[in-house]
């Protein structure tokens, strides 16, 4: 079954935490991803508030002006929710895409794989090795500077972002065909200075099984049924 | 003729906080519209579902009021977010009017909910007493809890869910 996108979100800012409010489509095994940052603050330990996410990524980068990104993810159950919170410290920023068609058994394809950097407001999620055909690629960025951010790296859509004052956090997709490395790359648009800094989590989804479909029936006698038809 | 210039395309525009509300709003809007028509149908009280009401009652009150205080003109912007949204209404008037009595309505349900209903809470992220750690603690769960909807409730639920037209096909 094809990866597809139900919706994207985004949160805040608030000064506390941030409440993303999820698709209003959401059904039964479609799989949140979610992200939560703040910057210019030390080292926080990033949460989700409910405690029914698993976190994939909790990140902190360090410079003049720091970054702390929280990423989390969620296969939803009979009632799912509405809303996602994160708690990254003070001036919350975030944003989430659902999915659906994700393998709901291991919904990631791969390990995710991170990356923090000083003195650069310009994210560049790390590369990651993808192990199915189909399996989607979300790089998840978060900057201290706050430049608009209107493009995807390249080959990448539903680019889904907030800004407010030095906090920036992103988040888009890609498919991948063929299993392979894929390095996705940079969110260019954030320009930021030395004093900024950067941290990324690149996320893949695996798709769901695909239905196997039983075989058609097999036509016994078509010699008859083309006599017929003439 | 020419095409219009897209006001973002002037360098240093930033985005219209207006539209950037009415998305907030109109989000609030579809989930007051799938939990009045959920829980309504429901024969029980789901407290997962009564948590986000009231959390979407809330917000949908803090995003329709920072409109208001837009003054003239937002009407536009909120109709413009809600067409994209495939929600029109035949004028401007009926729909600021039928949005304000959802403001109303599900901010009186959540009221109630309140006073009425303080555990509620627990909906956010269910403990489950049977559930527990190595050191006897509750462990939140993702399990939803459920209770005998009360006659008051279903009455307000069931107004809320009228003031949405029918579900589409």
């Amino acid at each position: 079954m094809a990866i597809s996108l139900v919706g994207t979100s985004t949160g805040g800012p608030t000064l506390n935490d941030v409440t993303i409010t999820l698709p209003a489509g959401i059904a039964q095994n479609d799989v949140v991803y979610a992200a939560g940052m703040t910057g210019t603050i030390a080292d926080q330990d990033v949460t989700e508030s409910s405690g029914t996410y698993t976190e994939l990524a909790d990140l902190y980068s360090n410079d003049t002006n720091d970054t702390n990104l929280g990423v989390y993810r969620k296969v939803q159950g009979a009632t799912p929710d509405s809303s996602v919170t994160i708690d990254a410290g003070t001036n919350n920023i975030g944003v989430a895409l659902t999915l659906r068609g994700v393998n709901t058994t291991t919904p990631e394809d791969a390990t995710t794989t991170t990356a923090t950097a000083p003195n650069n407001g310009t994210p560049d999620p790390p590369s990651i090795v993808t192990a199915t055909a189909n399996a989607w690629v979300l790089p998840f960025a978060a900057s201290s500077e706050g430049d608009a951010v209107t493009n995807p790296p390249t080959n990448y859509t539903n680019l889904v972002d907030i800004q407010d004052g030095p906090r920036n956090v992103m988040a888009s997709s890609r498919e991948i065909a063929s299993p392979g490395t894929e390095d996705p790359g940079a969110y260019d648009d954030i320009a930021g200075q030395t004093s900024d800094s950067w941290s990324a989590a690149t996320v893949a989804v695996r798709p769901a099984p695909a239905v196997i479909m039983p075989p058609p029936p097999t036509i016994i006698n078509q010699a008859v049924q083309r006599a017929a038809f003439w | 003729m020419t095409a219009p210039f897209p006001p973002e395309a002037v360098a240093g525009t930033a985005v219209d906080p207006a539209e950037s509300e009415a998305s907030n709003l109109f989000a609030q809007y579809a989930w007051l519209a799938r939990l009045s028509d959920e829980m309504t149908a429901d024969p029980d009280l789901n407290l997962k579902r009564v948590m986000q009401l009231v959390l979407h009652a809330r917000k949908f009150r803090q995003w329709h009021q920072a409109l208001q205080a837009r003054g003239a003109g937002v009407a536009d912007r909120i109709a413009a977010v809600f067409a994209l949204k495939k929600c029109e209404w035949p004028t401007k008037a009926a729909m600021s009017a039928e949005l304000a009595t959802i403001n109303t309505d599900a901010n009186s349900l959540a009221d109630w909910i309140e006073l009425n209903a303080p555990g509620y809470k627990q909906g956010f992220a269910t403990v489950k007493v049977a559930a527990m750690d190595a050191e006897g603690a509750p462990v939140l769960t993702d399990e939803a809890m459920t209770t005998a909807k009360p006659a008051a409730a279903a009455v307000q639920l069931t107004a809320l869910r009228a003031l949405f037209g029918p579900t589409p096909a």
